[in-house]
Parts: structure tokens; C-alpha cells; sequence
């Protein structure tokens, strides 16, 4: 190699070095600028929200000054723990229950026709009937204790997850279980290489749907049960006009779906990452 | 490596335990009112590389999925190996047009796939695994998944998976229509490579005649529906054989007329030229 051509090949290296740098450099400016942003819209949001807050009649709406200073107390006194606690517990419990029902029964479900000509109209219609509308019902059944809050969280959970498994197994690609058919599997290695793999990617998006739903399920539970948890807590402290303490387990159940969802999502990411690709296939 | 299962009719010529014979005889098959097997009549004899050529829509993956056992057919019979064919056959492994590869399975398993169903021990699992992926060149790649590479090297995987399973017949469902044209002459070297050294039986579907010829002992040609095979056209060129050399062969030229010939005279003026 000549000394000109080595020239030139250390020309070309300055050259990308420069361009990666400019790449990384516009990055970090845009970075930047997206938590720039961010941040100011927050501090605008709580600006207007602790003047407007502070001028109204306390009954009605209270600053964030205030409800911080009512989490604090209802920390310190263990009030905002034990409700956190009872409300997870239900929800927990609820929730297994119904992947543990859910998931099983759909595949018996996709699997069978006569089962699916037997059920399939009952759970559509459940699932299209708005479920608060059966909570009374729920309740005269079975009482207000935590049996009845768990069974009313389990049925919100219930049929998304019925539902999403139900057309996971069913939408598998006709090819791959011929694959499968092709090398010898059997009907019980076709549904464990094939069938259940596939329907993964919408399992994990019923757990999304489903998460959310038995939330809802969860505050409503605890509204018209008895005594506990965080939606005991938003009623009791609203009937006596204690709206600071109100909005405390308002933003803790907001954030627990913030949170619950995003672990759902991750979820589904990690458990099928090929579906995230579905695109390029 | 030879399995001693089925009496296998093989020629004087060839001592192929580890290859399995086909035989169709007056196969017909309906699709409703349609048509598309019409007394399909051939013996491929054990060890044999048998292209089965003809227009697009013409019934030939039909005939492919009847071998293998994915469909059934509605009059006479096939052979495989001398037994008759009902559901897929043990000894035949299929490399699908698509690939036919699970996507949430690596490379890995996707290759150890037709193994682990047919209950292979870890330690020759993954020996037969490692070989094969070695063989067609996806050493490396063993943790990849298929979405994470390209076609070519997914049907690579497809074809160590069907070949994994040390088949004695290899059905093969027009595998490369789906690569771009420099990776398919790639492959075909390949595949010419790996079949001159064990000879198993394949019967390859396509409808590129040159394809057929580079690779096959014996083309097949058919005509549109109701697909019947019009002629079998033997092959005379020597092995080893690789692409760009056949291509410059006077028989290549010749053999490429004649095919197209008997296409245009079965109707299948729109067969692809590729």
C-alpha cells in the first residue's frame, strides 16, 4: 500500500469517527430536550393545579400541597398500608384465580367444537355486558366480605383473558401445524410446539385488558363491599368531605395501573419478541 | 446411519438402504367438482433426484402433499419405500416453499425440531444438530432467531431441520422460489453438494426449468388441470455437478427447449421463464 492510499484510509476514518460523534451528540440533544419538556409541562400542570386548587372551596377540589400533606398522614398512621395491602390481595387473588380458570378452559374451548358450539354465545354475551351491572347481584350472592370482592374481580378479569386465548388458539397458522404433522407430532406435540407458543403473543395481551379491567373491578368491589381497601378509602374520606385525603388513594391506584400495565407490557415483549417482529417475517 | 426399516425396492444399480423409492400409481385427486390429479402414474427408483416441473397452479404441491402424507387422495395408491402411504410417511421430511419455521423457536431448535419429536437422546440430539447446521453453514447462528435472518438462511435451517432427521425421502416444495436469484444458485450448489454425497431420495417441486435441470436425474413434466405427468425427461449430465457449469453445457440448452416445448403445449404459456 502506498503512503497515499494509507492517507486516505486515515482521511475516511477521521471522517466516520466525526459522523458517529455528530449522530451521538444529536441524541443526547434530543434527549434532553424531550425531558425538558416534560418537566416543564409537570411543574405547569402542578402550577395550575395548587393555584386553582388553593382558590376554591376546600370541599371541592384540594392543591397538591394538601394531598401531599394527607399522604403523609395517612402513611404515618398506617391508613393508606393497610388499605394498599387488603386492595392487593383481592386483586392478587382475583387475578390468579382467573388466569388459572381463564387460560385452560379457553384451550379446551378452541379445541373442541362441540364445546365452542356449546359456550360460545354465553361468553360473548358476558363479555359484552357491562359487569358492574351484575355487582348487586354478586353481592346478594355472596355477601361482603372478601369472598364476594375476589369474585367480583375474577369475573372483570375473566373473559378478556377467555377471550384473547380462545382466538390465540384458534388464529395459529394452518402451516406450521402442518409442519408439525409433517415431522410426526402427535395432537399433544402439535399443541405444545405450535399451538400454545402461538398464542402467546395473545395471552399476554388479555393480561393487559384483563389488568385493567379487574382495577375497575377491584375499586368498585371495595365501594359497595365492606369496609376496606382503596376504594373504601376514596369513599369513606368523600362522604365526610375530606377531599385531600380523598385524592391520596385516587393517585396511588392510578399509579398502581401505570405500573401493573407496564409490567404487562413487558411481559409480552419478553414472552414473545418474535411477535414484535411480525412485519419483517 | 442406515436404518433398516422398510424393505426398500431399490434398482441393481444403486445400494440405497438409506433411500426410499416412491411409486404413484393412477393417483387422482378432487377438489370438489375440480380436477386436480388425473391419473398420475410414475415410480422413482430409490436414491433418485426427480424434479417435478409444470406451470404454477397446476396441482404439483398437490401431488408433493399427497406423498408426504398432508392430504389424501381419492383413487389409486402411492408408495413410499414399498408401503403405502396413509398420513406422513416416517421416512420422508418435507422442506417447506415458506420455510415452515416456528418463529419463537432459535435456529437451534428449529433444526433439532423433527428430533426432538421423534424422542432423539440429548448427546445424539445435539450432535445430528450441530452437523447439520454445519453443514449448510448456520454455525454461529445457533441462537438467532428466524425473524433475525435472512431467507436464505432461514431455509437454510428448513433444510438441515428435513435433513436432520436423515430422511430417505426429501420432498421439496419449490423451497427457493421465495430467495432472491443469487442466493438460489448459492443454495442450489449446495444442495447439489450435500445430495451428491448421500443420495437420498428428492422429489423437488418447481416450476423453473432450469432449476430442474441443474439439480435432477429425471424431470417431470406436467401439464395444467387436470395435472398428469406429460413426459419423463432423463437428465444425462454428469456428476459432480455445479450451476454455472451446467449452464454452459449444449445439453443444458437443448434439454431447456424441450421442457419449454411440452409447457407450451400443455397450455402454460404464462409458466415463469425464471
Amino acid at each position: 500500500m502506498t503512503a497515499g492510499a494509507s492517507e486516505l484510509h486515515l482521511a475516511a476514518d477521521a471522517k466516520r469517527a466525526a459522523n458517529r460523534e455528530r449522530i451521538r451528540r444529536a441524541r443526547t440533544r434530543r434527549r434532553l430536550t424531550m425531558w425538558g419538556v416534560r418537566l416543564a409541562s409537570l411543574a405547569i400542570v402542578l402550577g395550575v393545579w395548587q393555584w386553582y386548587g388553593s382558590s376554591v372551596n376546600p370541599i371541592l377540589f384540594a392543591p397538591p400541597t394538601k394531598i401531599a400533606h394527607a399522604f403523609g398522614t395517612l402513611v404515618a398512621d398506617g391508613t393508606l398500608g393497610r388499605a394498599l395491602v387488603q386492595s392487593l390481595t383481592v386483586f392478587g387473588i382475583g387475578m390468579g384465580a382467573a388466569i388459572v380458570v381463564a387460560i385452560p378452559l379457553a384451550l379446551v374451548w378452541a379445541r373442541y367444537q362441540i364445546v365452542d358450539w356449546a359456550i360460545q354465545g354465553y361468553v360473548n354475551a358476558l363479555y359484552a355486558t357491562p359487569l358492574v351491572a351484575l355487582v348487586p347481584l354478586l353481592i346478594l350472592w355472596f355477601g361482603f366480605g372478601v369472598e364476594a370482592k375476589v369474585i367480583i374481580i375474577f369475573s372483570f378479569a375473566l373473559f378478556p383473558l377467555l377471550i384473547n386465548t380462545y382466538q390465540g388458539a384458534r388464529s395459529v397458522d394452518r402451516g406450521l401445524v402442518e409442519v408439525a404433522e409433517s415431522f410426526g407430532c402427535g395432537e399433544l406435540a402439535t399443541w405444545r410446539h405450535v399451538i400454545l407458543p402461538s398464542a402467546v403473543p395473545f395471552i399476554t395481551a388479555g393480561l393487559n385488558l384483563a389488568v385493567g379491567r379487574a382495577l375497575v373491578g377491584m375499586i368498585i368491589a371495595e365501594f359497595y363491599t365492606s369496609a376496606s381497601g382503596l376504594g373504601y378509602l376514596v369513599i369513606s374520606n368523600g362522604n365526610t368531605f375530606q377531599t385531600a385525603k380523598m385524592f391520596v388513594p385516587i393517585l396511588v391506584v392510578m399509579a398502581l395501573g401505570v405500573f401493573l400495565l407496564g409490567v404487562t407490557r413487558t411481559l409480552k415483549r419478553k414472552a414473545s419478541p418474535w411477535s414484535e417482529q411480525e412485519g419483517r417475517l | 446411519m442406515a436404518r433398516a426399516e422398510g424393505a426398500v425396492a431399490a434398482p441393481a444399480s444403486e445400494p440405497a438402504a438409506h433411500a426410499a423409492s416412491v411409486e404413484c400409481r393412477n393417483v387422482e385427486k378432487w377438489f370438489g367438482e375440480l380436477n386436480v390429479l388425473a391419473d398420475v402414474d410414475f415410480s422413482i427408483p430409490a436414491g433418485s433426484f426427480v424434479s417435478v416441473l409444470g406451470p404454477s397452479g397446476c396441482g404439483k404441491t398437490t401431488l408433493m402433499r399427497a406423498i408426504g402424507g398432508l392430504t389424501g387422495i381419492d383413487a389409486g395408491e402411492i408408495l413410499v419405500g414399498g408401503r403405502r402411504v396413509d398420513g406422513p410417511p416416517r421416512e420422508a421430511a418435507i422442506v417447506f416453499q415458506q420455510f415452515g419455521l416456528m418463529p419463537w423457536k432459535t435456529i437451534y431448535d428449529n433444526v433439532a425440531f423433527g428430533l426432538s419429536v421423534r424422542g432423539f437422546g440429548k448427546a445424539e440430539l445435539e450432535e445430528r444438530v450441530r452437523h447439520y447446521i454445519d453443514l449448510v453453514h448456520l454455525t454461529g447462528f445457533e441462537q438467532s432467531f428466524p425473524y433475525q435472518v435472512s431467507g436464505g438462511m432461514q431455509q437454510r435451517a428448513g433444510l438441515a431441520r428435513a435433513l436432520a432427521v436423515e430422511p430417505q425421502l426429501l420432498l421439496m416444495d419449490e423451497p427457493f422460489a421465495s430467495v432472491d436469484a443469487m442466493t438460489r444458485e448459492v443454495l442450489h450448489d449446495e444442495l447439489l453438494g450435500i445430495w451428491e454425497r448421500d443420495r437420498r431420495t428428492v422429489v423437488f417441486i418447481t416450476h423453473s426449468i432450469d432449476e430442474a435441470i441443474v439439480l435432477s436425474d429425471q424431470i417431470f413434466v406436467m401439464s395444467r388441470s387436470p395435472a398428469t405427468v406429460v413426459e419423463q425427461i432423463p437428465v444425462d449430465i454428469a456428476r459432480p455437478r455445479r450451476e454455472r457449469t451446467v449452464r454452459g453445457l449444449p445439453q443444458f440448452g437443448e434439454l431447456r427447449e424441450h421442457c419449454w416445448d411440452l409447457l407450451e403445449r400443455g397450455g402454460a404459456e404464462e409458466a415463469a421463464r425464471s
